[in-house]
């Protein structure tokens, strides 16, 4: 036992000779998801770096973290987290490291109402907020002041992109609405493989249902199915959607069990809900993803 | 200085599973640690459901609670209604588990609550959330719940050591020298269970898993004696978490299972080179042996 602890501060001892002082970035912003990144990088000016822990395509629920993603966490002096336990444990440790470093969560600045409570649970919030544009507009118009003070150099810089993209997303507010108006009332009814769209439900008047429940990771009953599929032929819901993130298997299966029961149903196309798209697709940004969804369930539902 | 910490963390939980786990494996229950990371889900759904709070020491407790519960049932099936100890193992688990999931659809569907996301901690986590107590920085919690673990477990396992020797190799025996099988293996089990939750919580679930049976199980191919097992399995955690972690950073990759990794490698070479029972030995001499040559 001795020899053990002996070799045990032996190597203590040898790693801790070489004491590496992590040196902290003051000119770059770390966040998680690709959506949250995009939205920080049209808020700051070019000189500010904007690292993403997860890259697009990534399922939040599923990502695990690589020993480049803890360099990136130890030099960051600036953190933004989308909050709300999209970030699980993760978001705990960062948020402890509070006062070291200057965190702060885009979805901090909402206020109850805006929050959607899913079980009535007091932690049972939703984070899938960026679904809702205006909510996101709310959120950057309140990071702003965060943001100048965190770089106070910038501070004109900062004020006139986000400015310009609290504009942008007024705009694209506006847009998406038109859009998904397009589709008669009684047709609204988004049929998807995890509970994402909740937001975007109360925001642009639709009806949503879902497979699983929150997490990509639970999984789903028969019952669930059945309960789906009920729902599809009575409701005559003319199409389902898949989302980028997880396997369109399950959707399938409930597309053949429409079949079977004589509803044809269609794939609706794939939706965008927890990251970005890839670099060379339309919905590489949050602006793209949100215009890419809108279009794509307008024209599922449309006729 | 992260480095060390999480090499020293990953180390720790090496040879806090890998004492425990040495008997364990002697024992034929190699599989515990996977049951049990399954068995807590529903003490956790149960211990949200009272708090509602994902982050509430309460659902730590919940997970050990059933970790202790899933060993208690697993003695009984094994003993009490003579079952495998494998399919004691199997049974016990999966009820729990299955129990836990229909609470989670049931009473909690609508909320990101499983064991991957409020219980299992990442081992690269593990240099950020620190104990900082009147300005002064006393490091790494995890570390410390684990080494202190770490402590608590060796103290009792030289205590029971004889108690628990004779009744893992030969319990007819240790029976008939009046010595108590049942108590020293609920003791031995609930070790397991607590010293597993406290792990999951520190560097998740694949590396408690792991090291609970891969160098306990590489370092038996090389012992023939209690005690060589135990310094062997010391030795091979070590290795697997200096080098799992070199390699993780190397390969940018996970660093749990990198260290899973490593240790596996370990367990081939063991498997293909070790004296007793090596692979690599028995086809060299199968190839002197033709069956043309006349022994």
């Amino acid at each position: 036992m001795k020899k053990i602890f002996l070799l045990l501060a032996l190597i203590a001892l040898f790693f801790g000779c070489k004491n590496e002082q992590a040196q902290t970035k003051s000119n770059s912003i770390l966040t998680t998801t690709s959506i949250l990144g995009d939205i920080i990088r049209n808020m700051v000016p070019e000189e500010i770096e904007v690292i993403n822990l997860m890259g697009p395509g990534t399922d939040p629920h599923l990502y695990k973290a690589s020993p480049s993603d803890y360099v990136h966490i130890r030099e960051a002096q600036f953190i933004v987290l989308s909050g709300l336990h999209l970030e699980g444990k993760m978001a705990e440790v960062i948020l402890g490291l509070d006062g070291e470093k200057k965190v702060k969560e885009l979805t901090s600045s909402m206020t109850t109402e805006q929050i959607i409570n899913s079980d009535g649970f007091a932690d049972g919030h939703d984070p899938h907020v960026w679904m809702d544009v205006e909510i996101v507009r709310w959120c950057v118009l309140k990071l702003k002041t965060d943001l100048i003070k965190w770089f106070p150099e910038h501070r004109k810089a900062i004020n006139e992109r986000s400015e310009a993209y609290i504009l942008k997303l007024g705009r694209l507010n506006r847009e998406v609405l038109s859009i998904l108006n397009e589709v008669p009332a009684e047709r609204r009814i988004i049929v998807t493989s995890h509970d994402a769209l909740n937001y975007f439900a109360r925001a642009y008047q639709y009806e949503v249902r879902s497979l699983q429940g929150f997490s990509t990771a639970a999984e789903f009953g028969l019952k669930d199915v059945t309960a789906l599929v009920d729902f599809i032929i009575d409701r005559k819901v003319p199409a389902i959607f898949v989302e980028n993130i997880v396997s369109d298997q399950a959707l399938k299966a409930v597309q053949a069990a429409c079949q079977e029961r004589g509803f044809e149903v269609a794939l609706g196309g794939s939706l965008f809900t927890d990251a970005l798209g890839n670099e060379n697709t339309k919905a590489n940004t949050y602006e793209g993803m949100i215009r890419a969804n809108a279009i794509t369930i307008s024209h599922a539902l449309k006729n | 200085m992260d480095a060390v910490f999480i090499i020293l963390t990953g180390t720790l939980v090496a040879w806090l599973c890998g004492i425990l786990g040495v008997f364990i494996v002697l024992r034929k229950l190699s599989m515990l640690g996977d049951a049990i990371s399954h068995a807590v889900l529903p003490g956790i759904v149960i211990a949200y459901l009272i708090s509602g709070d994902r982050s509430s020491p309460l659902l730590f407790m919940g997970a050990a609670l059933f970790g202790v519960a899933v060993t208690v049932l697993i003695e009984f099936l094994n003993k009490k209604a003579a079952m495998q100890s494998d399919a004691s193992v199997g049974t016990s688990f999966t009820l729990f588990f299955s129990i836990g999931i229909i609470l989670v659809s049931l009473l909690a569907s609508r909320v990101d609550i499983d064991a991957d996301c409020v219980l299992h901690g990442e081992i690269g986590l593990v240099p950020f959330d620190r104990i900082v107590t009147n300005g002064i920085d006393f490091g790494p919690r995890q570390l410390w719940i684990i080494g202190v673990s770490f402590i608590v477990v060796t103290i009792v396992l030289i205590w029971a050591y004889k108690g628990l020797y004779l009744t893992s190799f030969n319990s007819e025996f240790a029976a008939s020298l009046g010595v108590g099988i049942a108590g020293w293996h609920y003791l031995l089990m609930s070790s397991v269970s607590l010293a597993t939750v406290v792990s999951f919580e520190a560097v998740g679930a694949i590396l408690v898993v792991g090291f609970l049976v891969i160098p306990p199980a590489s370092a038996w191919l090389w012992s023939r004696r209690l005690n060589e097992m135990i310094v062997l399995t010391l030795i091979m955690g070590l290795v697997s978490s200096v080098c799992g972690y070199y390699l993780a950073v190397l390969l940018d990759s996970s660093i749990a299972a990198t260290m899973c990794v490593v240790a596996l490698i370990q367990f081939v070479i063991s498997f293909l080179i070790n004296p007793r029972h090596g692979v690599l030995k028995r086809w060299i001499y199968k190839a002197h042996l033709s069956p043309h040559k006349p022994i």
